[in-house]
C-alpha cells in the first residue's frame, strides 16, 4: 500500500499520466536556471532506442510512429526545470551505459536493446534499493509513456479517444476488442 | 448612481446580479479580473495532443509564478488562464501554518472552474451550531432556504436522483449520470453491510438534459467530455458565464466593469449607509468611485473580509460592518482525505464517455452512526478500470506487455474522497498584513488557519471507514492519504462574515444584511455560520437569490 503524505485533489482527481509520472520530478523542482537546448546526437540516439524498446511499433503503432523522441526533447527544453532535466538526462545516460558482449546500448540491435532495457527496468523498479537513479528512471519511463499516450496517433490507434462522446453510457460489454478510453480521471 | 452594486462576478455575485436585474434594479457588477467571453475564450476545443507540455505547466514557471495554484488538480496548461499568478497576488500566512488559496481573477471567477457538486444543507446542519454551542447560531433554517434551493436548481440545472434522505434534502433534479455496473454492485454490497449509510448518484450542476429556459440562454446538454475546467462551449455545466450573466444582461439592467479592484466600500456617516465603492483600475492603477443605493459584497470569502477590514472610518475603526469584531474570523474549509483500492473480478463491463461527476455517500456519522467527534463527513467515490493510476503502467515492464496493459481495461479500482465539516473557530482568521501591500497598494490578506483536534479525529475516522468499505466489498487498499490536507485544499473557504442571530457575535442577519449597515449585503461563502460537509456553492447561490430578493423588496419599500 502507498501512503501519500501530501494529499492534494490534483493527485487523485487529475491523475493523468503526466501528473502520476512526474511527481518525483516536480517535487524536486528548483529555481530557474539556464535553458537547455536539446540533446546531443548521442543522447538522442539513446532516447530513440529507449523509446522504441519501451513502446515498440512492429505491426502496430509505436513510439517512433508518434515521434516520441522529439516530444520528449521538447519537454526537456520547454517543460522541465534544470534539475529535472539533469535527472532525466542522467537516466538516459544510465541506459546508454548498458552494454552486452562489449556492445553499447545505442549500437546494439533492437532485440538486444529490448533485452538490456528489460533487465534495467526490473532493476530500477526496486526504487528503495536504487534511490535517485531508480526514481529518475521511473520519471523518464513515465514521461515516455505520457508522451506516447498523449499523441494523436497513439490515442486514436492504441486507445479509444473521442473528444465529444456525446453522452455518458455507464455500461457497455467488455470484449477482447474493447480499448481503454483516454480519461485523465480514469 | 446605480440602484445596486455587486462586487464579484463569481458563483454568488453572478446570481445576485441576475436576481437584482430581473427585479428591475439598474445593477453595476464589478469584477477585479479580466473579461472572459463565454465560448470564444475557452480551450475545450483542444485535443490532448494540442495541449502544451502534455497539459503540464513548465516546472520553472510553476515554481516562479504559480507555487500555490499549480497544486490545484484542475490547473493545466490549457486552463492556466483561469488561475491567478501567485507572484502577482501574494498573501501571507504564519510560517508553520500554510494555507493554499486557489483563485481565479476573471469574469465568472471560480464558477468557471468549480467541481460542480451541488448539495443542499439540511435542518440538521442549520441547527448544529446552536445545539453544540459552537460559533454563531444560524438565523435561518432549512425551510427558509428550501424554496430558493428549488429556484436555483431549476435555473442552473442539477443532475441527481431523489433519494429521500432527510439530511440531504432532495430537489428539482435532472436525470442523474448513471453508475457503472461496478459502482452499482458496490453500492448494493455497502448498503447491505452498512444499512445506516447511503450510496447515491452525485448531484451535479450539469445539464444531463436541457430545459427550455436553459436553452434560451444558449445552454445545451452535457457531452460527457470531462474537460470542464477548460470552459464548456456547450454551456452544459453551470457557471456565471453560461447562466447568470446572460440572464442578467438580457434584462437591459446590467452594467459590467472588469479590471476594477475594489479597494474599499465607502460609508456615509450622516446617512448611516454605504454609498458606493472606491476601485483601483487593474491596468492603469488609477482610482475611481462608483455610487449605488445598495452594495452586495460577493468578492469571495477572503477578499470580502479583506475589503471590509480595509474599509475603515471613524464610525468603523476596525473595519466596515465589524462592530462585532467577527469580520475575518471563523475561516473554514473542508478537510479532505482519500483512500483507493483495487478489486479482483467484478462486472465484465466497461463504460463510454467521460462522466463529469462521481457517486456520493452523504454524512452518516452522528446521523445514523455514532462518533467520538462532532459533525461528520461525506464521501465522493467512483469506480474506474483505466490502468493509469498509481504508476500502474510504469510497473508493467516494457514493450508489448506494457502496451497491452495500457490498451486493455484493467482491474476495477475504487477511489473514495471524504470531505469533512470544519468547526468554526474565531482564531482561524483573515487580517490585513500591517505593512505588506500588493502592486496596487492594497494591504495583503494575512491568513492564519489550522485544523483542530475535531477535524483530525473526524478525518482519521473517514480513512478507517473508507478502508473498511473497500475491504468489506472485497477490495485491497492500494493508496491511503494522511488524514488532513493543508487548509485551503478543499477550495471551500467560507465563514469570515458570518450570519447570526446575535449582532454582537455575527456580521449578518438572516437576510445576509449587515447588522451594522442596512444597505450592505454579503452572500458569498463568508456568510456561512457553519460549513456542514456538503460542497457549498449551491447554498451560496440559494442564499444569494434570497438575499437579492429581500434587498430589492426593502429598497422598493424605502426601508433601506
Amino acid at each position: 500500500m502507498i501512503r501519500q503524505s501530501a494529499f492534494s485533489r490534483r493527485e487523485i482527481l487529475r491523475n493523468s499520466l503526466i501528473s502520476a509520472g512526474l511527481v518525483f520530478a516536480a517535487s524536486g523542482c528548483s529555481e530557474p536556471q539556464s535553458k537547455p537546448l536539446g540533446l546531443s546526437e548521442e543522447r538522442f540516439a539513446i532516447l530513440a532506442a529507449t523509446s522504441n524498446a519501451m513502446l515498440p511499433g512492429g505491426d502496430g503503432t509505436g513510439a517512433l510512429d508518434a515521434g516520441l523522441p522529439r516530444i520528449v526533447v521538447d519537454l526537456l527544453d520547454e517543460w522541465a526545470s534544470a534539475q529535472t532535466r539533469t535527472g532525466l538526462v542522467s537516466a538516459i545516460d544510465a541506459i546508454g551505459a548498458l552494454h552486452s558482449a562489449g556492445v553499447g546500448f545505442s549500437l546494439a540491435d533492437p532485440t538486444t536493446q529490448s533485452r538490456l532495457l528489460e533487465t534495467h527496468d526490473i532493476d530500477m523498479m526496486d526504487i528503495e534499493k536504487q534511490g535517485d537513479e531508480g526514481r529518475w528512471y521511473l520519471a523518464l519511463k513515465n514521461l515516455l509513456i505520457a508522451g506516447f499516450y498523449h499523441s494523436e496517433i497513439a490515442l486514436n490507434r492504441e486507445l479509444d479517444w473521442d473528444h465529444d462522446p456525446g453522452g455518458w453510457t455507464p455500461s457497455i460489454p467488455l470484449t477482447r476488442a474493447t480499448r481503454v478510453q483516454f480519461w485523465n480521471r480514469g | 448612481m446605480f440602484d445596486a452594486l455587486v462586487i464579484g462576478s463569481g458563483m454568488s455575485g453572478g446570481i445576485v446580479a441576475k436576481e437584482l436585474c430581473e427585479r428591475g434594479l439598474k445593477t453595476l457588477l464589478l469584477e477585479r479580473g479580466r473579461h472572459v467571453e463565454h465560448g470564444t475564450d475557452y480551450t475545450d476545443w483542444m485535443e490532448p495532443w494540442e495541449r502544451p507540455h502534455l497539459d503540464g505547466i513548465p516546472e520553472e514557471e510553476a515554481a516562479r509564478d504559480y507555487p500555490i495554484q499549480s497544486n490545484c488538480y484542475a490547473m493545466t496548461s490549457a486552463t492556466k488562464q483561469f488561475w491567478v499568478k501567485d507572484s502577482d497576488h501574494p498573501y501571507s500566512t504564519p510560517e508553520d501554518r500554510p494555507f493554499r488559496w486557489y483563485r481565479g481573477f476573471h469574469l465568472g471567477g471560480r464558477s468557471v472552474t468549480w467541481h460542480r457538486q451541488s448539495y443542499r444543507l439540511s435542518q440538521m446542519d442549520f441547527e448544529a451550531n446552536a445545539r453544540e454551542g459552537i460559533g454563531s447560531e444560524w438565523p435561518i433554517g432549512y425551510d427558509d432556504l428550501a424554496p430558493w434551493y428549488d429556484h436555483i436548481e431549476n435555473f442552473i440545472g442539477v443532475a441527481g436522483a431523489r433519494d429521500g434522505i432527510d439530511t440531504l434534502p432532495d430537489g428539482d433534479f435532472l436525470p442523474p449520470f448513471g453508475m457503472t455496473d461496478f459502482e452499482r454492485e458496490f453500492a448494493l454490497k455497502m448498503k447491505a453491510a452498512f444499512p445506516g449509510r447511503n450510496f447515491i448518484h452525485a448531484r451535479t450542476a450539469h445539464l444531463s438534459e436541457s430545459r427550455r429556459h436553459q436553452e434560451e440562454l444558449g445552454r445545451g446538454r452535457c457531452q460527457a467530455r470531462d474537460i470542464c475546467q477548460s470552459g464548456c462551449s456547450y454551456g452544459a455545466y453551470y457557471s456565471s458565464l453560461s447562466g447568470a450573466l446572460p440572464a442578467a444582461e438580457r434584462t437591459g439592467n446590467l452594467t459590467i466593469v472588469t479590471d476594477a479592484i475594489v479597494d474599499s466600500i465607502q460609508y456615509d456617516p450622516q446617512a448611516g449607509r454605504v454609498s458606493g465603492v472606491r476601485v483601483i483600475d487593474a491596468k492603469t492603477k488609477d482610482a475611481r468611485s462608483y455610487e449605488a443605493r445598495i452594495v452586495f459584497c460577493n468578492a469571495s470569502t477572503i477578499p470580502t473580509a479583506a475589503i471590509l477590514l480595509a474599509s475603515r472610518s471613524e464610525a468603523f475603526p476596525e473595519g466596515l460592518a465589524n462592530r462585532s469584531g467577527m469580520v475575518g474570523r471563523n475561516l473554514m474549509d473542508h478537510p479532505s482525505t482519500f483512500v483507493s483500492g483495487q478489486f479482483e473480478g467484478g462486472p465484465k463491463t466497461y463504460y463510454r464517455g467521460r462522466r463529469p461527476t462521481t457517486c456520493y455517500t452523504p454524512r452518516y456519522r452522528n446521523v445514523t452512526e455514532p462518533a467520538d467527534f462532532s459533525r461528520g463527513f461525506g464521501i465522493q467515490w467512483w469506480g474506474t478500470r483505466t490502468p493509469i493510476l498509481d504508476n500502474g503502467l510504469a510497473q508493467s515492464g516494457i514493450g508489448k506487455g506494457l502496451m497491452e496493459k495500457a490498451r486493455t481495461p484493467g482491474a476495477w479500482r475504487m477511489v473514495m474522497v471524504a470531505f469533512g465539516e470544519m468547526l468554526p473557530n474565531p482564531k482561524n482568521r483573515v487580517t490585513l498584513h500591517p505593512t505588506k501591500k500588493d502592486k496596487w497598494g492594497i494591504a495583503l490578506p494575512h491568513i492564519d488557519c489550522s485544523y483542530g483536534s475535531n477535524e483530525q479525529q473526524m478525518m482519521s475516522t473517514a480513512i478507517v471507514d473508507c478502508r473498511e468499505m473497500i475491504e468489506s466489498a472485497g477490495g485491497r487498499v492500494m493508496i491511503e492519504s494522511d488524514p488532513l490536507a493543508i487548509p485551503g485544499e478543499g477550495i471551500h473557504e467560507m465563514g469570515t462574515a458570518c450570519m447570526g442571530k446575535d449582532p454582537s457575535k455575527s456580521v449578518l442577519n438572516g437576510f445576509n444584511q449587515s447588522h451594522d449597515v442596512p444597505n450592505l449585503f454579503i452572500s458569498d461563502g463568508s456568510a456561512m455560520a457553519s460549513s456542514a460537509c456538503q460542497n457549498p456553492s449551491l447554498t451560496y447561490m440559494a442564499m444569494s437569490a434570497r438575499a437579492a430578493d429581500a434587498a430589492a423588496g426593502m429598497l422598493k419599500a424605502n426601508l433601506i
